[in-house]
């Protein structure tokens, strides 16, 4: 099939001046790279914030109490029993649930590992399914029974079965269950592992930490944080004021403490989304103006060398807005073709350094329609000038130029 | 005013003035002529004189400060934009002292260039550029590179151009200006067939030798045009 003719028009002109056509490309190209990893960005960490919102669970809020600001300095008042007593008589509906965290160097499980020493309510207000077996129950609790439920990551890299045992620092922990996380990824550094224990975790009675801790580390003397999910979604806003409210009260009151819910975490991550936003915008925009321009100084130039053969188009029959349109055209196809360079180049980058990073991002169509649609106004905008110039040369003064 | 004796372009009391510092400047004051179907007209004069001027009024390239111009009987200052543009890519055929060829297209893409902005179908279009092609004796470079051809050669490629969709006007500037004896007689050989094939030309030169090639002669003296009459029989 023939190409067309105003293709051939386009490639023409473009093959008469590569050098500088390539260098426009390049960076009209740095721009959609940009914009592309900007969007990519935004939308990972849009998905970062469903996620973190699904994690926490449907109707949950959370109650953290962080470490002081050297490890293991033990909280002014800390969150216990009592807490967890008090919010359960005062949310009638409501599941409440709380538990100690463990890093690795307390338990000489795997690096990145977490061990929560939790309650029998934890599985049913953290949004965990089980795939297999049970969590520990009310009479592990009772009886400190050494048993454990893991993540199914975990049971997957250490090959671990319902029955299997599981040591903890020398004392043997038979895992009774195996669940599925809604986990969001790892667990960034700044994020509590209490709130946010990642995708290794080992759940066991919260009862037995001071048997299997031995002498070597003291257990913790209260909780580091508190589930609640409220009886439905209508009753959350008031769970969570009465909850508020209780803790505020002198004799239950905690501190420091730290509240989870959903419209803060994505209070939050919208923060982090609009620094980026601002940030990344400001780069994106110097990144297009500089392409704009070289783009534009070398169809202005293009102008200046072509007027006899503006002349001659004009002479066999172009309209103004033909010729208007040529230098239009190829403003396009250069933005088309640094668009495409930039978004593929832009996405493997992400793909191969994105998680390396530690950037959240996310791929979407937005991350190629927005720098199509940008790499179209760039080239409309910048090639206004210079079209509208050609397109105003008199024919027979362009004829006369030769 | 349409018959078939009708003239296919008539220029009455044209003038065109170019702004200048010092006032105006006038190229051309009251031209008065016609050219008729089957002519091929010189138009003579020396350089300055604004012969290509003319041309340009009459091939609707620029627009006459004074007068009237008319093409095929339609008066032009009455045609939009649109119309003219559309006279220009089918009825007016211009060829040009230095050629206006693209140079990285082939011989038959540059003829075919002819047809950028008329509304002839592909395949008849490619018909036409290869019989012009034919018509001045370029078949055998017809995919050479424009660049690669002698002055000559181009020339002759331009008027393939220019005739390879068949106009009411052929208008010729300085045809030969940049050509040697030898290549301007190849040159000239062609408009004389593609007069004889019926094309009207009007030829602007300063070259009196190519009078015996035309028809009528006129010529271009301090912004007037007079007929000097007859040159070939």
């Amino acid at each position: 099939m023939a190409r067309p003719a105003w293709m051939t028009d386009v490639l023409d002109s473009l093959r008469a001046r590569p050098g500088r056509v390539g260098l426009a490309c390049l960076s009209i190209a740095v721009g959609m790279a940009s914009l592309c990893v900007l969007v990519a960005v935004n939308a990972g960490l849009e998905l970062k914030t469903r996620q973190l919102v699904a994690e926490l669970g449907v109707n949950v809020f959370g109650i953290l109490q962080p470490a002081g600001e050297s490890a293991g300095a033990r909280p002014a008042r800390p969150l216990g029993p009592r807490q967890i007593d008090s919010l359960a008589a005062a949310l009638p509906g409501a599941a409440v649930t709380g538990w100690q965290a463990y890093d690795s160097r307390e338990t000489g499980l795997p690096d990145g590992t977490v061990l929560l020493a939790a309650d029998e309510r934890v599985g049913m207000v953290r949004p965990w399914r089980l795939i297999a077996g049970r969590f520990p129950d009310g009479a592990d609790q009772k009886l400190r029974t050494r048993c454990a439920a893991v993540s199914a990551t975990l049971a997957r890299e250490l090959g671990l079965m319902l029955g299997a045992v599981l040591p903890l620092r020398g004392q043997p922990f038979a895992v009774a269950g195996v669940f599925e996380l809604e986990a969001s990824g790892e667990a960034a550094p700044t994020e509590p592992a209490a709130y946010r224990p990642g995708e290794r975790v080992v759940v066991v009675p919260g009862s037995t930490p001071p048997y299997w801790l031995g002498g070597e580390t003291a257990p913790k003397a209260g909780l580091d944080a508190v589930f609640v999910r409220a009886a439905d979604p209508a009753r959350f806003r008031s769970a969570l004021a009465r909850a508020e409210n209780l803790l505020s009260q002198p004799d239950l009151q905690v501190t420091p403490v730290v509240w989870v819910t959903p419209e803060r975490l994505a209070r939050r991550w919208a923060q982090y989304q609009r620094t980026v936003t601002a940030v990344g915008g400001g780069v994106v925009v110097l990144c297009l103006l500089m392409g704009g321009t070289t783009l534009m100084s070398l169809l202005l130039a293009g102008v200046r060398e072509r007027v006899p053969e503006i002349g001659l188009r004009r002479s066999l029959g172009a309209s103004r807005r033909d010729i208007g349109l040529l230098f239009m055209a190829e403003a396009l196809a250069m933005t088309a073709v640094a668009t495409a360079a930039g978004v593929a180049a832009a996405l493997s980058g992400l793909a191969v350094a994105g998680d390396r990073l530690g950037l959240p991002w996310a791929w979407s169509g937005w991350c190629v329609a927005v720098p199509v649609l940008a790499g179209a106004l760039v080239a409309v905008a910048f090639s206004y000038g210079p079209a509208r110039q050609a397109a105003g040369i008199a024919p027979a003064e362009a004829l006369r130029s030769e | 005013m349409n018959g078939p004796d009708a003239p296919v372009l008539e220029l009455r009391n044209v003038g065109r003035a170019f702004p200048a510092a010092r006032g105006a400047v006038t190229v051309l004051a009251g031209v008065c002529f016609a050219v008729r179907p089957g002519e091929f007209v010189a138009l003579t004069g020396p350089s300055g004189s604004g012969k290509t001027t003319l041309l340009n009024i009459a091939g609707l390239l620029d627009r006459p400060t004074a007068g009237e111009v008319f093409v095929e009987g339609r008066r032009a200052a009455e045609l939009d934009e649109a119309a003219v543009d559309r006279l220009r890519a089918q009825r007016i055929g211009m060829v040009f002292q230095q050629f206006c060829l693209l140079a990285a297209r082939s011989v038959r893409e540059n003829v075919l260039f002819r047809f950028r902005y008329a509304p002839v179908p592909e395949g008849r279009a490619r018909q036409l550029a290869d019989e012009a092609i034919e018509e001045v004796g370029l078949t055998p470079q017809a995919d050479q590179p424009a660049r690669l051809l002698s002055g000559g050669e181009m020339q002759r490629v331009a008027i393939a151009r220019a005739v390879a969709l068949p106009p009411a006007l052929l208008l010729v500037d300085e045809p030969t200006g940049n050509l040697d004896a030898v290549a301007a007689e190849g040159v000239m050989r062609c408009f004389r067939r593609l007069h004889e094939r019926g094309i009207t030309i009007l030829l602007a030169t300063h070259n009196a030798g190519l009078l015996p090639y035309c028809t009528r002669h006129l010529a271009c003296r301090d912004g007037a045009v007079v007929d000097v009459g007859g040159g070939r029989s």
